[in-house]
């Protein structure tokens, strides 16, 4: 065989191929280096991730409760036992045991045990206790196949109460109210457990385990208190059915002292355990036929929290703010003398009075005031001038927000100070043209109730930990002092008369002394105005406890007036919270009018002393019979009636009563009824000031002589 | 068949005995997990790495002691042999069957043997020795090449049929360089471009799942639990290594998640564990190796030997540049096992092999 030289072609391709070798893997080792030093951080970080098992421990989310300590959202975990049927070896044995703990019975188990699916639930909602019985079985036997599969459930257990406050909570996080703005302090820090694993899950011998505790959630404490937050729900919700409010209502009870919401109700509200709707019948109804658009829109009004997120013309309740600013500027007092013609021309527009056909003459300030008197306020809103004005409106807070704990808040909309000609000016004074929030002026109202000063809003007072101590405390925060203590001090008197004497006068409860101011504002225009019918109330105004403002909107019924239908409200929220808060009525002898006399028990007396009896309490009296024991009384014992009522003593046995037809009183002023029914022999119960609204018993009832009537007066003119 | 008694190179040998050496350190460390949860024992894969070891030893040295000049007569038989197994690994009975979605395996009884690591070796003898002879008529296309390219292709053909694309892959290319080194023209394999680019455009659109395996090798992390998962897994260990390694038999991704970590990904493990100080050693032996190798090829006595020790050396230098570049996530993952290093009884034999008929034509060298 020839034997073949290597040619040197050949010796220069092996060459070649050397260094194509050694060039590629010198290229592979640069690659290396690179995933082993600049990729190397991230990596080693993913593959941790990968290597490790992450359990997490679940954080319990807090509580919250209201300040009397009514839990108003709970969180609280289920459990459920589930099986993996193909898993399980010792069928007979799981079925007894698990029978035995879960009491279910043993042949129903059984077959759950044997069934051919993946996966089949033995028992929902188990309580830790005995799932914990079973874990410890299934450690102790190694039975394999049971899985317990827990869940944290969010309960409000006061269903629709507070609703747009506490909102509610989604799958993981807060996504209204409370829930939403406090969620990283209600939800805690999860916990976890991190092990080493290989790749089929099985954890790898002798490697460590990490442990991080889980950090249950903070309880909150929020300033709401649950029975007066049913109080101004019970009476906002009667009175947004009464008077048709087609876009709901308002109201806001705020201690003046420290800012605290002590209620805040709007409707209509939800259910915060069925937050999606359907929100009433008529909506189930439909429910399955709207898209989700639709949906979303209805979602997303009724979740809107209109105390704080949308803004209304406030109308006269903010002559308090003008009137304050009059009074603190020193350009003002409160005998300050004013004319009303009926009506005011500024700049060529002609601005009229609510009572234009019956003008107000001359007034003072603090009568003005009482009777809202639009032309009025025009000229001290003149006087102060625009600055003035503009200064002390952004003073109260009403162009910024008020910074309360919750999301969502908007801020009053005013005109710029610039474009504020004269015709602005007086529309401001009066408070039309703007708009502002209700929470901006509940909390503005309460700066002039506290002595002057701006408390910023508070609806959480406190975050305790699961045990109940206290890990901090919010305190009230003075935002600023607005108008002196002693202008603070007038507008307050100012107010008191309103509801005294004024077109406030729906909102006096006997017995204690009430300020405040009403409202009606518009929105819109031409065919689609609606208004804004509101009231705030401040009491006791010699020491202010609460201001409660109530805003109706879109009234629909007889009147839309805040004098006529929101003052009312605030009333009836006042007088239960009044006596809730324990603060007494004070009767004031000298105002007989508004004082009730006890009727004694005179029954069995002989007839002289008797009348003696109704003497001495200021009672007048007429006798039916010849006796001269009494033997029966109308009104009967311990009824409250005014003073001078006749009572009818009845001195002989078994005698018949007399009897009267009740009179017709509504429509007349309280004087005219007590007369008309005094000339039938019946005596009268008022209620409220104006004019008679109703009365019990109604007219045409036969009625024993002497008996009660219940007249309800209101006043009807809106301002 | 007479025995030789002139000195081998050593420097070759002994970066053999430490690259194998090495390797059995390496699978021990990166298959004691699996050993010890698929065959009870941590040092299952260990113990016969090291029987594997000792044979390769044994085989290499006694081929060191044939003279290569009997494979230039036998080539031809060698060749046949080889594809009668490759057509028997096909025949059911006698081949094990599919295993992985592949048949690749016969069962010798002691071992598993795979023909298509054989065929490798086979057809680099087999070209050495019809190529040193034909060497002139290389010139002419037709006359020249194309007879050897219908012959690599029956193999390619049943490598096809079992699949095994990565034994494919290494038979053309090294084909091509033993081509290449004896002689022929350079725009000759320009002008073979052409076919070889259509045909692997025609495998893609056959079989789609390649072209899968390819997206996922671009993008590995976009499919982490599916196509990407190796590559993946591979890339956290060699980045999890850093400069200096975790240390010896501290992996964690050898805990079942790198599969086939003892095996075509032990580097990641050994890069894993001896960090980049660890792969610059590894690819520094192999660099030894090739030169040594290539060397050889040079200075052999003649052509039939030079092409040989080319093909033998280039065969160790594909699969390595190959390994290194999967596990790097340079190239697509195809089953390519380090040699030397990786778990297997095949694979040592035949690097062995060929080291032992690479020590055997340095013995025929005077001064090298």
């Amino acid at each position: 065989m020839a034997k073949e030289s290597v040619k040197i072609k050949t010796k220069h391709r092996i060459i070649f191929l050397l260094v194509i070798s050694c060039l590629a893997l010198i290229a592979l080792i640069f690659k290396t280096a690179w995933i082993q030093i600049v990729d190397s951080d991230w990596l080693q970080k993913k593959a941790y991730e990968s290597q490790t098992r992450d359990r997490t421990i679940s954080s319990k989310r807090g509580t919250i409760y209201s300040s009397d300590n009514t839990i108003l959202a709970k969180s609280y975990s289920v459990e459920t036992v589930k099986v993996i049927p193909a898993q399980v070896t010792n069928q007979a044995e799981m079925a007894t045991k698990l029978s035995e703990i879960l009491e279910l019975d043993y042949q129903e188990v059984y077959d759950k045990l044997g069934e051919k699916v993946s996966e089949v639930t033995i028992k929902d909602n188990v309580d830790k206790e005995k799932t914990d019985l079973i874990r410890q079985w299934i450690l102790d036997t190694k039975s394999k196949g049971i899985k317990i599969d827990e869940s944290v459930k969010r309960f409000y257990p006061n269903n629709n109460l507070a609703s747009h406050v506490i909102g509610f909570y989604g799958t993981d996080k807060g996504l209204y109210g409370i829930e939403k703005s406090y969620d990283d302090v209600l939800t805690g820090t999860p916990g976890r457990i991190i092990s080493e694993t290989d790749g089929r899950g099985n954890n790898i011998p002798f490697s460590s385990e990490s442990y991080y505790a889980a950090q249950d959630g903070r309880d909150l404490v929020l300033s709401i208190d649950s029975s007066i937050q049913y109080f101004a729900e019970k009476y906002l919700e009667k009175a947004v059915v009464d008077n048709k409010c087609n876009k709901g209502g308002v109201a806001i009870v705020m201690k003046p002292t420290t800012g605290d919401v002590l209620a805040m109700a709007v409707k209509p509200d939800f259910d915060l355990n069925t937050p999606f709707g359907p929100y009433n019948d008529e909506q189930e109804e439909i429910w399955d036929t709207i898209t989700s658009e639709e949906k979303r829109n209805i979602r997303e009004s009724m979740w809107r929290n209109n105390a704080i997120s949308d803004t209304y013309e406030p109308g006269s309740t903010f002559k308090v703010i003008t009137a304050s600013a009059a009074i603190d500027s020193g350009k003002f007092t409160t005998d300050s003398k004013m004319v009303c013609t009926g009506s005011i021309t500024i700049a060529g527009s002609t601005m009229k009075c609510w009572r234009y056909y019956r003008p107000h003459g001359t007034q003072t300030f603090t009568e003005a005031l009482m009777n809202s008197c639009n032309p009025a306020f025009i000229s001290v809103g003149l006087a102060i001038g625009k600055e003035t004005l503009r200064k002390y409106i952004d003073a109260f807070g009403f162009t910024e927000k008020t910074g309360i704990d919750l999301p969502g808040e908007a801020s009053g909309v005013f005109h710029a100070i610039q474009a504020m000609r004269d015709t602005e000016v007086a529309t401001t004074a009066f408070g039309q043209r703007f708009n502002i929030t209700p929470i901006e002026l509940v909390t503005a109202i309460s700066a002039v109730a506290n002595d002057g000063k701006l408390m910023k809003p508070r609806i959480v007072k406190e975050i305790r930990d699961a045990e109940g101590n206290t890990i901090s405390e919010i305190k009230p925060e003075v935002v600023r002092q607005v108008i002196s203590k002693e202008a603070a001090e007038t507008v307050k008197t100012m107010m008191e008369r309103v509801v005294d004497k004024g077109t406030g006068g729906n909102a006096y409860i006997k017995g204690y002394r009430i300020g405040g101011k009403t409202g009606t504002g518009e929105q819109g225009i031409g065919a689609s105005t609606w208004y804004v019918a509101s009231f705030v109330g401040v009491a006791p105004i010699e020491k202010p406890e609460v201001v409660v403002l109530v805003a109706l909107f879109d009234p629909k019924g007889d009147s839309h007036g805040g004098g006529a239908i929101a003052a009312p409200v605030v009333k009836n929220i006042l007088a239960d919270t009044l006596s809730y808060l324990q603060i007494n009525p004070y009767i004031d002898p000298n105002d007989p009018g508004k004082t009730t006399i006890s009727v004694p028990n005179v029954r069995g007396m002989d007839l002289e002393e008797a009348i003696k009896t109704l003497k001495n309490v200021g009672l007048s009296y007429s006798t039916q019979g010849k006796g001269n024991k009494v033997a029966d009384q109308i009104p009967k014992a311990n009824i409250e009636v005014i003073a001078n009522s006749k009572i009818i003593l009845y001195t002989e046995e078994g005698v018949e009563k007399l009897k009267v037809t009740v009179p017709s009183v509504v429509g007349q002023s309280p004087n005219n009824a007590a007369e008309i029914l005094k000339n039938v022999g019946l005596n009268i119960n008022a209620d409220g000031l104006g004019v008679a609204d109703s009365q019990e018993p109604a007219a045409g009832t036969q009625v024993d002589k002497g008996s009660i009537v219940n007249v309800k007066f209101r006043i009807k003119e809106v301002d | 068949m007479k025995l030789k008694s002139k000195p081998f190179d050593t420097t070759l040998f002994i970066t053999i005995l430490m690259l194998a050496g090495l390797g059995i350190i390496m699978v021990l460390s990166a298959s004691s997990h699996l050993g010890k949860i698929s065959y009870g024992s941590p040092y299952f894969f260990f113990k016969r790495q090291i029987i594997w070891v000792a044979g390769g030893i044994f085989v290499m040295l006694i081929l060191s002691r044939i003279s290569y000049k009997i494979y230039k007569k036998l080539g031809i038989f060698i060749f046949i042999a080889a594809i009668i197994c490759l057509i028997l690994v096909l025949v059911p009975g006698v081949g094990r069957g599919e295993i992985r979605g592949a048949k690749r395996w016969i069962d010798l009884g002691f071992m598993d043997f795979q023909p298509s690591e054989f065929a490798k070796l086979a057809v680099i003898i087999f070209l050495s020795s019809s190529l040193s002879v034909n060497h002139k008529r290389l010139a002419k296309f037709w006359s020249g090449l194309v007879p050897y390219f219908c012959m690599i292709a029956i193999v390619l053909a049943l490598l096809y049929k079992e699949p095994h694309y990565s034994a494919m892959v290494l038979i053309v290319i090294i084909s091509f360089i033993l081509i290449f080194v004896a002689g022929a023209k350079i725009w000759h394999f320009i002008l073979c471009a052409v076919p070889l680019g259509i045909g692997a455009a025609a495998l893609i659109i056959m079989e789609p799942y390649r072209l899968q395996r390819i997206f996922g090798y671009l993008h590995p992390f976009d499919d982490v639990t599916g196509d990407g998962w190796q590559i993946v897994q591979s890339l956290y260990a060699i980045g999890t290594g850093g400069i200096f390694g975790l240390g010896l038999g501290q992996s964690r991704q050898k805990y079942l998640y790198l599969p086939d970590a003892h095996n075509d990904f032990i580097l990641s493990i050994w890069a894993e564990e001896m960090g980049l100080i660890g792969m610059i050693l590894i690819v520094a032996l192999f660099i030894v190796f090739i030169w040594r190798g290539l060397k050889i090829a040079t200075k052999a006595p003649d052509l039939f030997s030079s092409i040989l020790a080319t093909g033998l050396t280039m065969l160790v230098a594909i699969q390595v540049i190959f390994n290194i570049g999967i596990i790097t996530n340079c190239l697509p993952v195809t089953g390519m096992p380090v040699p030397f290093l990786s778990y297997g009884g095949t694979s040592m034999l035949l690097f062995m092999g060929a080291s032992g008929i690479l020590l055997n034509i340095s013995r025929d060298i005077e001064k090298l």
